[in-house]
């Protein structure tokens, strides 16, 4: 897979990973700065991606890794929620 | 127009910002227009049919309203439902029913005939009717008074985020939301702008996404094999989920943001533990439909045993025939009312082993077995329900049984499905599970905060954003699947 070939890539995906983590526990001021910060930095990693050799489907796996990132730290930090599933 | 489209990025916000600018007397008169409008966008040479079905419906429930007269009453009712049912059928079922008969005729030994019309299927039809006959059976048992403005009850059968695949409304909930003009509430606004983007997300980042590795083996049935068959009706339980739900979910998330709610159409189906119980998460509002004017009348459980079945079947088959006109579509609807009647004449017997063995019913062991069961059994409802025909449908059951020779390796090569798309599949699978739990709850303190909280809600917007850029790249234009019924 050419997304894990990639050094800056990764180094970005795992940033961003760190950043939501971060954020999950700060308060929310510093919280509020820290997801703008990782707005930019997604932004960054996908024009690097869509210009790059990469194919779109990895840049899809990227982004999905991140929204399932943002989601389960907040699942686990709020709780996961209550009521019947 | 689609809700994943362009158009209606352009055209909600301009209803959106109309509905609240407007004065209280302007609002719904909109409304209407902008949900005509809404529905000519997919067909206007078919917008005489909805005028026409709102047009029969309105004066019959008025007329049924003033009579005192019992009979009167029943003749108008009568009328009304061959007259709305009379255009449903023919419309939908002509072409289906004439080459049914013509099939019937060849097997007998008769000459090959074709009646066949060039007939377009109305956009919506099942679920505007099936609106529209709620409200008169209402008005007949007197459970509601009916709409004197023909133009504002023209308004309930019409209004765009439900007309073209529900939920099925009824007058008692919607038509009161209609009528009070809503002020602009920031907590309405959030939390159905939080609907549409886990309806988006589900539409576009799941569902589109997985409709590829379940087309590749439904599509060409010849070449599947065992494996392929399971791993493409799971998906496809998840598609067709992620496809109806998100749009049930922006359907909500439009309205809301107005102020008006929508009932709920899922509860998270695949949890249930029965068939039975998966039909009181899924589709709600059809499955009610079903049984306040259908099952109830004719008898429900209230009777003997043999005609409970009875009821029991001639609800999923007609359920079934519903959902399209196609033998595969009668066939799964049969599969489901008989998962329910043998599980009503099993439970005592499960109930008994699972004392004897030990185990509460209520306990996770047993509870975890029960949900897999429970998907499996609808699962493979789901291959008929899929199938582009009968004989595609079988011929994927005898590969079930039979086509086990080649390997998982093989089988994922053969669906495309590489390490990639394994992962973005799992991994958007996953966050689609967590959003859905999140949108369940509006308890302030519970995990929907999160989606509001430490600037998470420009995330989910950008998010949001982000999936149309993919619509844009990956050409995932596509229509709804429950658009066909």
């Amino acid at each position: 897979m050419a997304l894990f070939h990639s050094i800056p890539a990764l180094c970005a995906i795992i940033l961003i990973i760190a950043v939501h983590v971060v954020s999950a526990f700060m308060k929310e001021k510093i919280a509020k700065i820290l997801q703008f910060v990782n707005i930019g930095l997604h932004n960054a990693l996908f024009l690097t991606l869509m210009l790059s050799d990469i194919p779109i489907d990895e840049a899809v796996l990227s982004y999905m890794i991140s929204v399932f990132t943002y989601l389960l730290v907040g699942y686990i930090r709020h709780g996961g929620g209550e009521g019947r599933v | 127009m689609t809700f994943n489209s362009w158009e209606f990025l352009l055209f909600y916000p301009i209803v959106a910002l109309l509905y609240f600018l407007l004065p209280k007397k302007l609002k719904w008169p909109m409304l209407l227009v902008a949900s005509y409008y809404f529905y000519m966008c997919y067909q206007y040479e078919l917008v005489f049919l909805i005028f026409g079905t709102t047009l029969v419906s309105w004066i019959a429930s008025n007329i049924i309203h003033r009579t005192e007269r019992r009979a009167v009453k029943r003749v108008w009712l009568i009328l009304t439902l061959v007259v709305c049912f009379g255009v449903l059928f023919f419309y939908k079922y002509f072409n289906f029913i004439s080459g049914s008969v013509s099939g019937i005729i060849e097997l007998l030994g008769g000459a090959p005939t074709s009646f066949e019309l060039d007939l377009i299927l109305p956009v919506g039809i099942s679920f505007y009717t099936f609106q529209t006959l709620s409200y008169v059976i209402d008005v007949y048992r007197g459970d509601v008074k009916p709409e004197r403005n023909f133009f504002f009850y023209a308004l309930f059968v019409s209004f765009f985020p439900q007309l073209v695949a529900g939920p099925i409304e009824r007058p008692g909930n919607l038509i009161p939301q209609l009528r009070e003009p809503h002020p602009w509430s920031s907590e309405n606004a959030v939390k159905g702008a939080k609907h549409m983007m886990v309806g988006f997300f589900k539409k576009i980042c799941v569902a589109d996404l997985i409709s590829v590795y379940v087309n590749s083996i439904y599509n060409n049935p010849d070449d599947a094999t065992a494996l392929g068959v399971i791993i493409a009706t799971a998906l496809f339980a998840v598609q067709i989920y992620c496809d109806f739900s998100g749009y049930t979910d922006i359907a909500i998330g439009c309205a809301r943001i107005m102020g008006i709610r929508l009932m709920k159409n899922f509860d998270h189906p695949y949890s249930a533990t029965t068939v039975k119980e998966f039909w009181s998460r899924w589709h709600i509002s059809l499955s009610s439909w079903f049984k306040d004017y259908l099952y109830i009348p004719l008898g429900g459980s209230r009777c003997s045993r043999p005609r409970y079945f009875m009821n029991v079947m001639t609800v999923f088959l007609v359920s079934g025939l519903w959902h399209g006109a196609n033998w595969t579509f009668v066939i799964w609807g049969a599969l489901h009312g008989i998962y329910q009647i043998l599980g009503t004449i099993t439970i005592k017997g499960r109930n008994s082993i699972l004392e004897k063995i030990g185990f509460s019913a209520k306990s996770i062991p047993v509870s975890c077995f029960r949900r897999v069961m429970t998907f499996a059994l609808v699962g493979f409802a789901w291959i008929f329900f899929r199938a582009n025909t009968v004989s595609d449908a079988f011929m994927l059951v005898d590969t079930l049984l039979s086509g086990w020779n080649v390997s998982l390796a093989d089988t994922l090569a053969a669906m495309e499905l590489d390490l990639t798309a394994i992962l973005t599949t799992t991994f958007s699978i996953l966050s689609l599970w967590m959003m859905d739990r999140m949108l369940t709850y509006d308890d302030e303190r519970d995990s929907s905060a999160v989606l509001t909280k430490n600037g998470s809600f420009i995330y989910l917007v950008w998010i949001i954003m982000f999936a149309w850029g993919l619509l844009l790249a990956k050409d995932m234009s596509s229509t709804f699947i429950y658009f066909q019924f």
